[in-house]
C-alpha cells in the first residue's frame, strides 16, 4: 500500500528528479524533502529500479559516492538485482559512521509519516538491508552486518574507503571521479550519495548524531535555546520538556490519538502545503487532545526553561513532521504558553564565563546556559569542486525547496509496496507495543469473565518492576475469541507473540489453540512466557500440560495471593533475564536449535507421528494408522512411521523429539482429542518447520469441541479420517498420487503458517526468496533476534 | 575434528591435559583474535569504529594477562615474542595511545562530573578532573591531526565535555571540600 496521497513516480519522472544534466550522473537524496534514514533508502531502491527499467545499469560500471545508508542501500539493491559492477567510494573509514555510535537518537521507519495508514510498522520492508526500529546505533549495526554479508560474497563490489571525492568531470558517455585531488577513474553511471554529513551550527555546536549533546546533563532551570524549527529542532524541544518520554515511545503515545483528528491532521496537510504561515496557525490553534494532553503531563518537568528562535517565526512550518508539530503544539497545553515564545533570528553569539550570549536580530539579548543549533543538513553534494551549478540547477532546486516535506513522494517505493495499517485498535496496539524500546506483555486468555483479574495482577506486578526494567506497564489482553477473528488476523498474532517481551497465557481452561500458540512461542522466542491458572490447586491443570510447559513455574494460588505470587514471578524473571543474556524459560528453544541433528547416510528418514498417546492404547488405532500412512506416502512395509522417539539416544527425550520435529520432512498430526501435548508440538513444528505437515482428525470420535474449533480447523486445513474404513485409501485413492494430494491442500496450511512467522504479507508479496533455504536466518533475524539487541535510550 | 593428536599422539594423557590448561585456551584465543581480527594493526582512526575498539580492547586485555601468566613460569618464548612484538605494532601505529585516551572519554560520559551533586565533591576529584580534561584535550589535537570527517563528530563531542569538565571544576575548586 502507497503513502496515502502519495502515490510513486514513474521511472522517467524518478529519474528526472534525481538526474544531473550530464548523462548517466545521479544526485540520490541530496536535495530531497522528507529525509528519513528509510525514506532515503526507498529513493535508493527506487533509483536502481527506475535505471533498471529504463535499460540503462546492466553491465555497466556504477560509481557509488557515500557509504551512508543510502549509498550502501543503492550498492547492495544494485548488486542483488543487477549485472553491474559497483564500487563504493566513502571519505570515511567505516560505513554508517555518523550513526554508528549514537544511542540518543531513535530511529523507526515510518513514524515520521504518522498519522498515515502503516506508519506505525516497526520494520521496514525494502528488498534489501532491512531493519527494524532502534536506537541509531543498533540499526546502523544491524544494516551493516547485513551489508557485509553482500559484500562478502559479491564479486562486483569495490569498496574504496578513505577515497574523497574531489571532482566529477565529463569525458564524452563516461564519468570520471577525481579521487583525492589526482587520481581519476572513470565510470558509465555515477550516483551520488553523499547525503549531508554534519551538519552546521553556531559555536560550540555538537551534531545531532552526537550522544555527546549535553542536553541529558542540563542543571533544573538552566536556559536553553533551540534554534531551529525543522524536525531535529522540534525532536529536541520535546526531548528537553518531556524527560518521562523517550523518543523511544513516542509511538506509543500517538496510538491514542483518535481517528477524526488523525483525519484531519492530513486533510490540513494536503490543504495547506502551499501555505506555511495557515499550517502553522493551524498548529498553534489546534484544539488539544485530552488523553495525550494528560499523558504528557504526566512526563512533564519543568527541567529547562527553553526559548525558540528560527528562521522565520513559524515554528510550525512545513520543514518538520506532522507528528513533532502536533506534539509540540500540545506542550503549550501542558507547559505555559510564554515559553515557547519564539525569539528573532540570532544575529551574533558570544561565549563568555562558560555562558552564550545572544545578540538576535530585534537588538536584544540575552544569556543562555546552553544553546542547541539544529539548523538542519546541508548537501553535501555542494562541497564537490565544481558540481553545485548546472545548467537546469535553478530550477531543480526551487523544486525541492518549495516542496513540503511531507509530500515528497520520490520516497515511496516505485512497485507500491509498503507497509499495510493495521487492521484494528488491538493490532495498532501491538505495533505501538513493538516499535518501544519498552518491554511489553501480552496476556492469552479464555473469554471466561473471571479470568479479568489477570490484567490488572500483570499491571501492578509491572508497576512494581517499572523502576528497574522500562517496562510500558499497560498489557496487551487477547481473548480466545479474538483469534482468528477479523479484527485479529493470525499473523498479527503470530507476530506479537514472536515480539513480545513477556507472555501470560491463563491455561485454567484448557484451549488448543493456545497450546498452539505457546509451541510457536516457545520455538521463535528466548523471552518470558509465564503460564496461570485460576486453579488453586495445580494438580489438574498440571497433568493436561506438556512437559515442556511442566518446566515453567505455573502462577496458581488463592484469589488473595495470586496477584503477589505473580508479582514475584514476574521480578524474578525480569531480573534473571537482566542478568543472563542468554535467559531461556522453555527449553524447546534451544532444543530445535541443536546442531547436533545428522541424517543416517543411506537410510530413508522416518514420518513423525505427533498423537494422543493414552487414547491410542489398546485400540489397535496405531498399527492402522502406521499402515494407512505408509500407503499414503506409497511407502513399504518396512517404512518408520515413529511417534516415540528412540529412547536409547544418551540424549534428552524432549531434546530428540524437538530435533525431529524440527528437522524429519515428514510429520503427521493426529489432533482428534485435541490433546495438550499434541497441539503444543504442532505449534512448534509449524514454527520450525510447517512445510510437510499432515494434520488429521478423526470424525467419528466425539471429542469436546474446543473454544474456537472450527476456525481452528479451518486455519490447519484439516483432512477428516475415520478409524473403521480408514481414511486416507478411502478419501485419496481417487487421485493417482494417493496421498500426495492432502500435502497439497496442508502445504497451503504450511505456507500461511510459515509466512506467518516469517513474514508479514507484503513481505510475501515481495519475497519469493525460497523460505525452505533461509529458514534459519529467517528464524533468527526476523522474529527474534533483533529485539535482543535493544539498549534504552 | 579430533586436534589431541596435534599435542602428542603417543601420550594422550598429556595433550589432555594441555587441551584442558587455562592458559593453553588464552593463548589459543590470543592467537585467533591476532590471526583473525589483526587487532595489532589497526590505526588510531580506526579505533573510533565501536567494533575495532572492542577487538583491540581484547587484544590488549588478553595481552597483558598472558605475559602474566607466562612471566610466572610457563615456559614459551615463542608465544612471548608474539606478544612483544604485537604490542610494539599497536604502540607504535598510536593506537594504544588513541584506546587510552577514548578509554578517559568514555569514562567522563559514564560517569560525567558536571552531573555529580556539588556538596559530595571533593578536592582531589577536582584534581582527577581537570586530569581527564587535560587528557580529553590531547585527544582532541590527534582527532585533529587525522583530518577525516568520521573524526569530527567525536571531536564535537570531547571538546564539548572538556569544556563542560573545566567549567565544573571552575565552578566547584573553591567550594570543593
Amino acid at each position: 500500500m502507497a503513502i496515502k496521497g502519495l502515490q510513486p513516480l514513474e521511472a522517467p519522472e524518478f529519474l528526472k528528479w534525481m538526474a544531473h544534466d550530464w548523462p548517466g550522473l545521479y544526485i540520490l537524496g541530496s536535495f530531497n524533502r522528507h529525509i528519513t534514514v528509510h525514506s532515503q533508502q526507498c529513493r535508493a531502491v527506487n533509483l536502481i529500479q527506475a535505471l533498471m527499467k529504463e535499460g540503462g545499469i546492466e553491465g555497466k560500471s556504477v560509481a557509488i559516492v557515500g557509504a551512508g545508508f543510502a549509498g550502501l542501500t543503492a550498492a547492495a539493491f544494485a548488486l542483488e538485482k543487477t549485472t553491474a559492477q559497483v564500487t563504493l567510494f566513502d571519505a570515511a573509514p567505516r560505513p554508517l559512521w555518523l550513526q554508528d555510535a549514537c544511542s540518543n537518537r531513535w530511529l523507526h521507519p515510518g513514524i515520521y509519516d504518522w498519522p498515515r495508514p502503516g506508519s506505525l510498522e516497526p520494520r521496514t520492508n525494502l528488498p534489501v538491508l532491512n531493519w527494524r526500529s532502534g536506537t541509531a546505533r543498533d540499526v546502523a549495526l544491524q544494516v551493516r552486518s547485513e551489508w557485509d554479508r553482500i559484500a562478502a560474497t559479491k564479486a562486483a563490489l569495490t569498496v574504496r574507503l578513505e577515497s574523497k571525492i574531489t571532482g566529477v568531470e565529463q569525458d564524452g558517455a563516461k564519468l570520471v571521479l577525481v579521487i583525492g585531488g589526482d587520481a581519476k577513474e572513470s565510470f558509465d553511471i555515477v550516483v551520488l550519495a553523499v547525503g549531508f554529513g554534519l551538519e552546521e551550527g553556531g559555536p560550540n555546536h555538537v551534531g545531532y548524531w552526537n550522544d555527546a549533546d549535553g542536553l541529558d546533563g542540563i542543571a533544573d532551570g538552566a536556559k536553553v535555546l533551540i534554534s531551529g524549527f525543522g524536525d531535529g529542532g522540534l525532536a529536541d524541544v520535546l526531548r528537553l520538556c518531556l524527560p518521562g518520554i523517550r523518543q523511544a515511545n513516542l509511538v506509543e503515545l500517538v496510538r491514542n490519538v483518535p481517528d477524526p483528528v488523525c483525519q484531519k491532521l492530513l486533510d490540513q496537510e494536503n490543504a495547506l502545503q502551499k501555505d506555511p504561515v495557515a499550517l502553522h496557525e493551524f498548529y498553534r490553534d489546534l484544539e488539544p487532545v485530552d488523553n495525550i494532553v494528560k499523558r504528557l503531563k504526566s512526563a512533564a518537568a519543568p527541567l529547562a526553561r527553553v526559548r525558540l528562535t528560527g528562521k522565520t517565526q513559524y515554528v510550525y512550518g512545513t520543514g518538520s513532521a506532522i507528528l513533532n508539530r502536533f506534539l509540540v503544539a500540545h506542550l503549550r497545553h501542558v507547559r505555559s504558553t510564554e515559553e515557547f515564545d519564539v525569539r528573532a533570528p540570532i544575529a551574533e553569539v558570544k561565549e563568555e564565563n562558560g555562558k552564550t550570549s545572544i545578540k538576535f536580530q530585534d537588538a536584544e539579548t540575552e544569556e543562555f546556559d546552553h544553546v542547541v543549533y539544529r539548523w538542519g543538513p546541508k548537501a553535501a553534494f555542494d562541497r564537490i569542486g565544481s558540481m553545485s551549478d548546472w545548467k537546469t540547477a535553478g530550477t531543480w532546486r526551487r523544486h525541492w525547496r518549495e516542496m513540503p516535506q511531507s509530500m515528497d513522494d520520490t520516497r515511496v517505493l516505485a512497485d507500491g509496496s509498503g507497509p499495510e495499517g493495521a487492521s484494528s485498535e488491538l493490532v495498532s496496539k501491538m505495533l505501538a507495543s513493538e516499535s518501544s524500546s519498552r518491554k511489553w506483555c501480552l496476556i492469552l486468555r479464555p473469554d471466561d469473565k473471571a479470568s479479568d483479574e489477570w490484567e490488572v495482577h500483570m499491571r501492578l506486578a509491572m508497576e512494581q518492576c517499572e523502576t528497574t526494567t522500562p517496562l510500558n506497564i499497560e498489557p496487551i489482553e487477547v481473548k480466545t475469541s479474538d483469534i482468528f477473528s477479523d479484527h485479529l488476523p493470525m499473523h498479527a498474532l503470530v507476530r506479537a507473540l514472536c515480539a513480545a517481551d513477556i507472555v501470560l497465557a491463563d491455561l485454567t481452561v484448557y484451549d488448543p489453540t493456545m497450546l498452539m500458540l505457546l509451541g510457536i512461542r516457545a520455538a521463535v522466542r528466548r523471552s518470558i512466557t509465564i503460564p496461570c491458572t485460576l486453579a488453586e490447586s495445580i494438580d489438574e491443570i498440571w497433568k493436561g500440560l506438556p512437559f515442556n510447559l511442566r518446566e515453567l513455574n505455573v502462577v496458581f494460588g488463592t484469589k488473595k495471593d495470586r496477584g503477589e505470587i505473580l508479582k514475584k514471578t514476574v521480578a524474578a524473571a525480569l531480573a534473571q533475564s537482566r542478568a543472563l543474556p542468554r535467559y531461556l524459560d522453555l527449553p524447546v528453544y534451544d532444543y530445535v536449535r541443536q546442531d547436533t541433528f545428522e541424517e543416517t547416510a543411506g537410510e530413508a528418514q522416518p514420518i513423525l507421528l505427533l498423537r494422543a498417546f493414552q487414547n491410542y492404547e489398546g485400540s489397535g488405532r496405531l498399527n492402522t494408522m502406521v499402515t494407512g500412512i505408509r500407503k499414503a506416502f506409497d511407502l513399504g512395509g518396512d517404512a518408520r512411521v515413529e511417534s516415540v522417539i528412540d529412547q536409547q539416544s544418551p540424549r534428552l527425550a524432549g531434546q530428540r523429539l524437538y530435533e525431529a520435529i524440527r528437522h524429519w520432512q515428514r510429520c503427521v498430526v493426529d489432533v482428534t482429542w485435541w490433546r495438550a501435548n499434541v497441539m503444543f508440538e504442532l505449534g512448534v513444528r509449524l514454527a520450525t518447520h510447517p512445510q510437510g505437515t499432515f494434520c488429521l482428525l478423526d470424525e467419528t470420535v466425539v471429542a469436546a469441541e474446543p473454544v474456537g474449533s472450527v476456525k481452528l480447523q479451518e486455519f490447519l486445513a484439516l483432512k477428516g479420517y475415520s478409524l473403521k474404513a480408514f481414511g486416507f485409501e478411502h478419501k485419496f485413492k481417487t487421485e493417482a498420487a494417493g496421498f500426495m494430494t492432502l500435502p497439497r491442500s496442508i502445504f497451503e496450511l504450511s505456507k500461511t503458517a510459515m509466512i506467518i512467522l516469517w513474514m508479514p504479507s507484503w513481505w510475501r508479496r515481495r519475497k519469493r526468496c525460497s523460505a525452505r533455504m533461509h529458514r534459519s536466518r529467517w528464524i533468527s533475524r526476523r522474529c527474534m533476534g533483533a529485539r535482543t539487541r535493544r539498549s534504552a535510550m | 575434528m579430533d586436534i589431541a593428536p596435534l599435542y602428542g599422539s603417543k601420550n594422550t594423557a598429556f595433550s589432555n591435559v594441555i587441551l584442558s590448561s587455562a592458559l593453553e585456551k588464552r593463548c589459543a584465543a590470543w592467537c585467533y583474535l591476532v590471526e583473525r581480527e589483526r587487532p595489532h594493526k589497526l590505526r588510531p582512526i580506526d579505533l573510533l569504529d565501536e567494533r575495532c575498539a572492542d577487538s583491540f580492547r581484547r587484544f590488549l586485555r588478553l595481552s597483558s594477562r598472558l605475559k602474566l601468566d607466562l612471566a610466572r613460569g610457563a615456559r614459551d618464548d615463542h608465544m612471548r615474542e608474539r606478544i612483544a612484538e604485537a604490542e610494539k605494532d599497536a604502540a607504535g601505529s598510536g593506537a594504544k595511545a588513541m584506546a587510552e585516551l577514548l578509554e578517559v572519554w568514555a569514562k567522563v560520559r559514564a560517569t560525567p562530573p558536571w552531573l555529580v551533586e556539588s556538596s559530595k565533591v571533593k578536592q582531589a576529584d577536582c584534581a582527577d578532573w581537570q586530569d581527564d580534561a587535560d587528557k580529553l584535550k590531547i585527544l582532541e589535537a590527534r582527532l585533529e591531526e587525522l583530518n577525516n570527517q568520521a573524526c569530527q563528530l567525536v571531536l564535537q563531542g570531547v571538546r564539548s565535555d572538556r569544556k563542560r569538565i573545566e567549567g565544573t571544576v571552575e565552578r566547584l575548586k573553591g567550594s570543593a571540600k
